[in-house]
C-alpha cells in the first residue's frame, strides 16, 4: 500500500526535487504540492493525504500567512488520520516545542536526504515519532524560555521594528499593556531595550 | 492611571535619577522656608512682620525656583550665558529688596528673614560656576547679616552656615547626576562597541565558513556536470560530495547563528524538561551531587538520552537521576517507561542520524574514562553513563556535537 504524501514548501526548486526523489520510492506517492501554508491546508482537505510534509516557514499572501506548524495544528484538528512532518532550514528550539505540542510527529532539517525523509514518512505513518537529534539537542541546551506566551507574541511582533501602537493593534492589546509585556520580557532577558531583547530571544530560539 | 504609570515606567534609570534630583531640589527650596515659618509662628503675630516675612518668602522662593530652572537647563551654568546672568540678577535684586524690607521689622523676625534669604540664594545661584558669584553671595549674606542684626554674631554665623551647607548640597546633587549620566553614556558606548565587534567577528566567520564551502560546491558541481556529460560514472559520487559540502555549510551556519553559547547543566535539564513536556512526556530530574567536572559530559548524556526518548519510545514519563558511588564517582541514569523499545532498538537507532546516537555518545565519553550502559531498568528502558571520580582527560568545551 502506498503512502499518499502532500508536500508543502515555498521554495519550488527544493520542493520539486524532493517530490521527484520521494516519487522514486515504491511505497510513497506525492499526491499534491503546495507553495504556501494556506494552499497546503486547502489542498490537504481536498486530497486527504496520509502524511503532510510541511515547510516550517512559508511566506504567503494576506496579512497573516499560516506557517507549517499552524497548518499541522489545523490538520490535526480536522483530519486526525493525516500525520504531519515539519521540515525546516532554521529550526529554532521554540519551533520544535511548538510543533511537538500541536501533535507533529516528525521534525527534520531540510538537509535531510530524501531516503531519510522517506523513512521518517513511513515511521510517522505507522504512528511513530522522529525528531532530528541535532535540533533536539539544540532545544535541550537552549533551556526553558522564561517568557510567557503573551510576552513571546509581543516580542515577536516587535522584532521587525514595529512601533508600540502597531504592535498593540496587531496583538489586540492596549499600548500600555504592550509596553508592560515588552519591559517584563526585556527584564527577563537582561536586555537593555526591546531590540536587544528581540535579538536575544531570537538567538535562543524563544520567539 | 496608565498615563501615571508611564510617567515613571517609561523613563530610563538615568532619567529617573534626574527626575528625582530635580523634584527634591525644587522641594527643598520651599520646604526650608515653610519649615522655618512653621517652627516660629510667632514672627507672624504682628501684621507688618507677617506681610514682610511672607512676602519675602514668596519672592525669594520664586527667584530661587527660577534660578534652579535655569541651572537644570544649563548643565554647568556660567555667567557667559545670558539666561544665567539674568537669573543671578533676578536673585540678587530680590534678595536686596528682601533685606531692605527686613529693615522695617523688629529684630526677632529679622533672624528668620535672613535665614530664608540665605538659603534661597544658595538654591537660586549656588550652581553658577563663576567664583565671583559664590563668594560674592557669601559676602552679601554676611553684609546683610551685619545690616539686619549688627552685633548678633550667632545669627549671622547661622545664616552663613546655612548658605554654605545648601550650596554644598546643591553642588553635590548636580555632581551625582553628572556622574550617573556619564556612567550611563559610557555603558552605552561600551555596549555599542561590543555589538560592533560582534558584527565584525560574525561577518568574518560567515565569509570564512560559507565562502570556503561555496567555492567547494561551485568547483565540484562543475566537475560533476562535466563527468555527467561524458557519461562518466563518477558524476554521481561527485554530486554526493557536493551534497556533503552543502550540508556541512548549513550545519556550520547554524552553529554560527547560535553563537558560541555555553549552557550549564541546570539549563540543559530545564530545556530537556520543557522539550519533553511539549511532547506530552513528564520528566522528573534531580542531578544534585554530580561533580562539577562532569557537568558538561552530563549535558551530552541528557541530550542524547532525551532525543532518543523523543525519537524511539512511547514513553509517558522520564526520570533523570544521579546514583552516587564512591568518592565522586557514580551513575547518571535516564530512565523512561517506554514499552516495545528494548535495548536492541536503542542500540540499533544509533546507526541513524549520521553516526550520532548512543554509540557516538559512548565514543565521546570513552576518552574521559566513562562508559554508557543501556538496558531494562526498574521501570522501563534505562540509559546510564558510568562516571569515574574524575574525567580522565580534560573536556574540550568547543566540541559541540549533538
Amino acid at each position: 500500500m502506498t503512502i499518499r504524501v502532500l508536500l508543502a514548501d515555498d521554495e519550488n526548486l527544493i520542493r520539486e526535487a524532493l517530490a521527484q526523489m520521494l516519487g522514486l520510492q515504491d511505497d510513497i506517492e506525492v499526491v499534491a504540492q503546495a507553495a504556501s501554508g494556506d494552499e497546503a491546508l486547502a489542498v490537504a482537505l481536498k486530497v486527504e493525504p496520509d502524511v503532510a510534509v510541511l515547510d516550517l516557514q512559508m511566506p504567503g499572501r494576506g496579512p497573516r500567512p499560516l506557517d507549517g506548524i499552524e497548518v499541522a495544528e489545523e490538520l490535526a484538528a480536522r483530519m486526525p488520520a493525516c500525520s504531519s512532518v515539519i521540515v525546516t532550514s532554521h529550526g529554532r528550539p521554540g519551533h520544535l516545542k511548538r510543533a511537538l505540542a500541536v501533535g507533529v510527529r516528525g521534525f527534520l532539517p531540510k538537509t535531510t536526504s530524501a531516503t531519510t525523509l522517506g523513512e521518517v514518512i513511513r515511521k510517522v505513518h505507522d504512528g511513530g515519532r522522529h525528531v532530528d537529534p541535532e535540533l533536539a539537542a539544540e532545544a535541550i541546551s537552549a533551556g526553558d524560555s522564561p517568557l510567557t506566551p503573551r510576552e513571546a507574541d509581543v516580542l515577536e511582533l516587535a522584532a521587525d521594528g514595529a512601533p508600540i501602537e502597531e504592535i498593540a493593534r496587531r496583538a489586540s492589546l492596549s499600548p500600555g499593556t504592550v509596553r508592560n509585556y515588552l519591559s517584563s520580557a526585556s527584564t527577563k532577558l537582561g536586555a537593555a531595550n526591546r531590540h536587544d531583547a528581540c535579538a536575544t530571544a531570537r538567538r535562543l530560539g524563544w520567539i | 492611571m496608565g498615563r501615571w504609570n508611564g510617567f515613571w515606567t517609561r523613563r530610563t534609570d538615568v532619567q529617573r535619577v534626574e527626575l528625582y534630583t530635580k523634584i527634591s531640589l525644587y522641594f527643598f527650596v520651599w520646604w526650608m522656608s515653610l519649615t522655618l515659618l512653621a517652627l516660629e509662628p510667632r514672627v507672624l503675630e504682628r501684621p507688618v512682620s507677617a506681610v514682610v516675612v511672607l512676602g519675602v518668602t514668596l519672592a525669594v522662593g520664586l527667584a530661587a525656583t527660577h534660578g534652579l530652572r535655569v541651572t537644570f537647563a544649563h548643565p554647568r551654568p556660567r555667567l557667559e550665558s545670558p539666561a544665567v546672568r539674568r537669573a543671578v540678577a533676578v536673585n540678587a535684586v530680590v534678595a536686596a529688596a528682601a533685606v531692605a524690607a527686613g529693615l522695617a521689622i523688629p529684630a526677632d523676625p529679622r533672624i528668620m528673614l535672613l535665614a530664608i534669604v540665605a538659603s534661597a540664594l544658595a538654591w537660586g545661584v549656588g550652581a553658577v560656576r563663576d567664583r565671583v558669584v559664590s563668594v560674592g553671595t557669601g559676602v552679601a549674606v554676611v553684609a546683610a547679616g551685619l545690616l539686619l542684626h549688627g552685633t548678633n554674631r550667632p545669627a549671622i554665623a547661622m545664616a552663613v552656615v546655612l548658605y554654605a551647607f545648601f550650596l554644598f548640597t546643591l553642588r553635590a546633587s548636580l555632581w551625582l547626576l553628572d556622574v550617573v549620566t556619564e556612567l550611563d553614556e559610557a555603558r552605552q558606548a561600551q555596549g555599542q562597541l561590543a555589538v560592533a565587534e560582534e558584527r565584525l567577528r560574525f561577518s568574518r566567520d560567515v565569509h570564512d565558513v560559507l565562502g570556503r564551502h561555496l567555492s567547494t560546491i561551485a568547483v565540484r558541481s562543475e566537475l560533476a556536470a562535466t563527468l555527467a556529460e561524458r557519461g562518466d560514472d563518477r558524476a554521481a559520487g561527485e554530486m554526493l560530495e557536493v551534497r556533503a559540502a552543502a550540508q556541512e555549510a548549513l550545519r556550520e551556519a547554524r552553529a554560527l547563528a547560535r553563537g558560541y553559547r555555553r549552557t550549564d547543566l541546570a539549563t540543559e535539564l530545564e530545556g530537556a524538561r520543557s522539550l519533553l513536556a511539549s511532547a506530552g512526556i513528564a520528566c522528573d530530574h534531580d542531578l544534585t551531587g554530580v561533580p562539577r567536572p562532569w557537568h558538561e559530559p552530563a549535558g551530552w548524556v541528557i541530550r542524547e538520552a532525551v532525543t532518543n526518548v523523543l525519537r524511539h519510545s512511547s514513553a509517558t514519563r522520564v526520570e533523570i537521576r544521579w546514583e552516587p558511588g564512591r568518592a565522586g564517582a557514580g551513575r547518571l541514569v535516564v530512565a523512561n517507561d517506554g514499552v516495545g523499545d528494548g535495548a536492541s532498538e536503542g542500540a540499533a537507532a544509533t546507526t541513524g542520524g549520521g553516526g550520532s546516537g548512543i554509540l557516538g555518545l559512548g565514543e565521546r565519553l570513552a576518552p574521559l574514562g566513562a562508559r554508557v550502559e543501556t538496558g531494562r531498568g526498574r521501570d522501563g528502558f534505562e540509559l546510564a553513563a558510568v562516571l569515574p571520580a574524575q574525567p580522565a582527560a580534560t573536556t574540550r568545551p568547543e566540541v559541540e556535537r549533538a
